[in-house]
């Protein structure tokens, strides 16, 4: 059910969606220059700085107002080759910085299959069991490093889209309104407030701590035979996996209903009023109507570029600890996979567990980032077809 | 990260008091105490949670607002785009020079307010000079923008 109504709102802001920015006739002069000098873009240009130097060449410029002339003028909106070499740079660059962790790891569980080895009878089971225990407690406080590093990492991306939000939602809210009437933007301006605030929050205040919890609980119920946890570690996975389905379900569900009904409003209004502005005199009426027509078509595009400029921003934001997490998560598969040969069946259960535990966060940063896009592409969408 | 360091620790002393006690008669008896206190351990953030106190800072809603001053700018610009096309197809019918400006009302449904038509520096065409210029541009305006005649201000 989940998947159908995901296709059906994917069918629908694809097929009205225009993602070409640029005016088919580049040589007339719409007058977009007018409109973007009482933009108000500082808060974008603010948020633009907080990239580094890597993600603005891929960008392709250090001021919003800039990059919108750009797209109105016809140019890319993304330099793609650019963007493909900085993804494999991000890529290498995190394999790079996991080999120390690796190869840590695998030391300790070398260090304990050898000396489980040699051991013969001169180590009693207390004996056994204490160097079994402290070889999981370091694998287990460099495992926590790491994830520790992650979680953070992740936490300050979804604080990072809430930024991202609060900038880039007025500006298109700001244009749409511009553009016609206010009834589209009374009917996304609840949802926008909610996204930015209750669903970030969740995800931070619930979400976040459920994930950390369902690892602590993995990893601990792991460290002693006595000690059974694996039930209240998949209790908490699963609800954190529920509550998110269930808001992002809902939430695309509003989203999409309320994204039809804007559209098809917006869309009439603004025939109705080219139609109302000719009606008397439709030959001198085109006058009237065709600087008009000028004035909205210039907000379209620029309402058009800042949604591109908003989506490439979000890209350029999630991707690389996106890569970082997929990476970290296939080298825990893959020491579990070394691991396990060398006897340490413990260590290789908790870390497969982790591994699998892991994919949670990516599943929280890119249903946020999808909630994001998705919301980015209604407003985009809506009133394009009317003009 | 407190909450999830005092599970830790507890968990921690409980292995190594099953360590320091297996096999003995108190090992059971130690083990199930340590097992209850983890459970209390886990629990303990319940009451401050079903009170509310865990979420400072939890907003439902935010505040999202459109920018009055390019609203306003936006609202200039229609209307000087309106003003411009009226010029233009007056000069089709032969009035030049015409300045008009429009107080349109664009929230909602375009509702024009008033038309000012500033006629001092109108030049009549060969072909209309002989009509009475006054009646003739007013009849034209509310043609053109459907509007009465008390909407439109001539003045010179």
């Amino acid at each position: 059910m989940k998947r159908l109504l995901l296709i059906v709102v994917l069918i629908f802001v694809s097929s009205s969606l225009i993602c070409s920015v640029k005016a088919e006739n580049q040589s007339v002069d719409l007058g977009t220059d007018e409109i973007m000098g009482s933009l108000d873009t500082d808060e974008l240009d603010e948020l633009l700085s907080k990239f580094g130097d890597e993600e603005l060449s891929v960008f392709g410029y250090t001021n919003i107002k800039d990059k919108l002339s750009s797209l109105v003028r016809g140019e890319e909106g993304m330099n793609f080759g650019g963007f493909i070499r900085y993804l494999c740079d991000i890529f290498l660059n995190k394999i790079t910085n996991i080999v120390p962790f690796i190869v840590s790891i695998l030391s300790v569980i070398l260090i304990f299959s050898l000396v489980n080895a040699i051991k013969g009878r001169l180590a009693s089971q207390s004996t056994e069991a204490i160097v079994r225990l402290a070889c999981i407690s370091l694998v287990m406080v460099i495992v926590f490093a790491q994830i520790i590093h992650l979680v953070t990492a992740s936490k300050n991306l979804i604080s990072f889209y809430k930024e991202q939000m609060d900038c880039v939602f007025p500006v298109l809210l700001t244009l749409m309104t511009a553009i016609g009437p206010s009834r589209s933007a009374a009917v996304y301006q609840p949802s926008i407030a909610i996204l930015s605030s209750a669903v970030i929050n969740a995800i931070i205040f619930f979400a976040l701590p459920c994930f950390i919890l369902s690892v602590v609980f993995h990893v601990v119920g792991n460290l002693s035979e006595g000690i059974k946890l694996k039930s209240m570690a998949d209790f908490f996975s699963g609800l954190m996996k529920w509550a998110l389905g269930t808001v992002f379900f809902v939430f695309l569900a509003v989203l999409s209903i309320q994204g039809v009904t804007a559209s098809i409003y917006d869309n009439i209004y603004i025939r109705t009023t080219k139609l109302a502005i000719s009606r008397y005199v439709p030959i001198i009426g085109g006058y009237l109507s065709e600087g008009y027509n000028l004035v909205i078509s210039g907000s379209v595009l620029i309402k058009n570029g800042v949604g591109l400029s908003g989506m490439i921003m979000l890209a350029l934001s999630t991707l690389p600890i996106v890569i970082e997490i997929v990476v970290f998560s296939a080298s825990l598969k893959a020491v579990a996979a070394v691991s396990e040969p060398l006897g340490s069946k413990a260590v290789c259960e908790i870390l497969n567990g982790i591994g699998k535990s892991v994919s949670g966060l990516i599943a929280i940063i890119l249903g946020t980032a999808f909630l994001y896009f998705i919301f980015m592409l209604l407003i985009v969408a809506t009133g394009n077809l009317g003009v | 990260m407190a909450y999830v360091t005092s599970i830790l620790s507890v968990v921690i002393l409980s292995i190594i008091a099953d360590l320091m006690l297996s096999g003995k008669r108190m090992g059971k008896f130690v083990r199930a105490i340590f097992a209850v206190v983890t459970m209390l351990m886990i629990a303990a953030p319940l009451p401050s949670l079903l009170r509310g106190e865990s979420f400072n800072g939890f907003d439902l809603f935010g505040q999202i607002e459109a920018d009055e001053n390019f609203l306003g700018s936006m609202s200039e610009l229609k209307q000087k785009a309106l003003s411009e096309g009226l010029v233009k197809a007056l000069e089709e019918e032969g009035y030049r020079g015409v300045e008009v400006t429009l107080d349109v009302d664009f929230n909602g449904e375009i509702t024009i307010k008033s038309v000012k038509v500033n006629l001092s520096k109108m030049v009549m065409d060969a072909n209309v000079s002989h009509i009475n210029k006054y009646e003739a541009v007013e009849g034209l305006i509310c043609r053109y923008l459907g509007v009465d005649k008390e909407l439109v201000e001539l003045y010179e």
